[in-house]
């Protein structure tokens, strides 16, 4: 008896508790943002000068300056900034790689990318641009190849290293000014 | 007989708090029942951006007109909320999701998270229906946002004590 009162009492206040307006929220789509190195379309060039009586010893010479100079790195490195977001819960995964299967070139002659590494400083120091970034992007070297992985992670993260250069110096080459270009993809399927 | 006693007392105890306390009020007067927004990145492209900002999204719905019954209330002292309820449909988390508005000038401007309500008008009501403008701001999180979130925004009325 109790019940069926109660259940009535509820039916008779439906009508003065009317409401009408219903907001949705769509997912927009996720977002891959990469930079390496100055923003737009500038292409920073790392530049390295091994003396004569070096060449070929084994000890490695680092980059002697970056251009431009990076705005948010210290001087004479690159900044390389991935972020990989979604708008869902469910995380994707996101990798950024390089392409180093072009070798430096003067004239006839090469030198392979193999011959390049590179050092990552530790997000958050001094002027670094990757203050904020919880993922830190290892120190390597390039393996000359067209898809070399530098890290895997997961949505929505920032990936990001002021990253230092240097010539491994392992081969004897003939004297020239070597010129070659890298290129980094970030993907997230 | 007893249990009868007992029902009666508790509907006379139910009435008395909502003359007293929060009444919902009928917005069905209100010319949109449905408003599809899409999120977008609070912040974008590139720069130092943290974890909870590479994350942050948000979504706005603009000049949302809402249209209260308040017949009854005219000439009554009375503080109207606009309220969220606490489960939001497609959040995982409360917290996740801010909701900032602005009007038009007869509601205040206010910002409100769910399962919590906000003040937007605290006076005598003079009109049978009120309506205003609302510029809504959605604040959400990414990290516990599922697919397609969903909510009622309800309007409540205080009556005050003459």
């Amino acid at each position: 008896m109790t019940r069926t009162l109660s259940l009535v009492v509820a039916l008779a206040l439906a009508p003065l508790a009317a409401q009408a307006a219903t907001v949705t929220i769509g997912n927009g789509g996720g977002r891959l943002i990469l930079q390496i190195g100055s923003t737009a379309a500038t292409i920073n060039q790392v530049n390295f000068s091994v003396p004569g009586g070096s060449v070929g010893n084994g000890v490695a010479v680092v980059s002697s300056n970056v251009t431009p100079a990076s705005p948010t790195c210290p001087a004479n490195t690159v900044l390389i900034d991935a972020q990989a977001r979604s708008q869902l819960v469910n995380p994707r995964t996101a990798t950024l790689s390089v392409n180093s299967s072009t070798p430096l070139t003067t004239g006839t002659f090469t030198i392979p990318f193999s011959q390049f590494a590179w050092t990552a400083s530790t997000p958050g120091g001094g002027g670094s641009g990757c203050l904020n970034a919880p993922v830190t992007i290892p120190s390597g070297t390039f393996s000359g190849g067209t898809a070399q992985s530098l890290i895997t992670f997961n949505t929505s993260r920032r990936a990001c290293i002021c990253a230092q250069f240097s010539y491994l110096n392992q081969n004897v080459v003939s004297a020239g000014t070597y010129t070659g270009r890298v290129t980094y993809t970030l993907a997230m399927p | 007989m007893t249990g009868l006693r007992t029902f009666l007392l508790a509907a006379s105890l139910a009435a008395c708090g909502s003359a007293l306390g929060s009444t919902r009020l009928d917005d069905s007067l209100s010319p949109r029942q449905r408003v599809d927004a899409v999120a977008r990145w609070q912040y974008d492209g590139t720069g130092d951006w943290n974890e909870d900002q590479i994350n942050a999204l948000v979504a706005d719905v603009r000049s949302m007109e809402f249209r209260l019954r308040t017949a009854a209330y005219v000439g009554r002292n009375a503080e109207i909320y606009l309220s969220l309820p606490l489960h939001v449909t497609g959040l995982r988390t409360p917290t996740a999701m801010r909701v900032e508005w602005n009007t038009r000038g007869v509601f205040t401007p206010g910002s409100v998270l769910p399962g919590n309500r906000a003040l937007v008008y605290r006076g005598k009501i003079t009109a049978p229906v009120m309506s205003d403008f609302f510029d809504f701001r959605i604040f959400l999180d990414a990290r516990t946002s599922e697919r397609g979130i969903e909510f009622d925004p309800v309007f409540e009325i205080d009556v005050l004590s003459q």
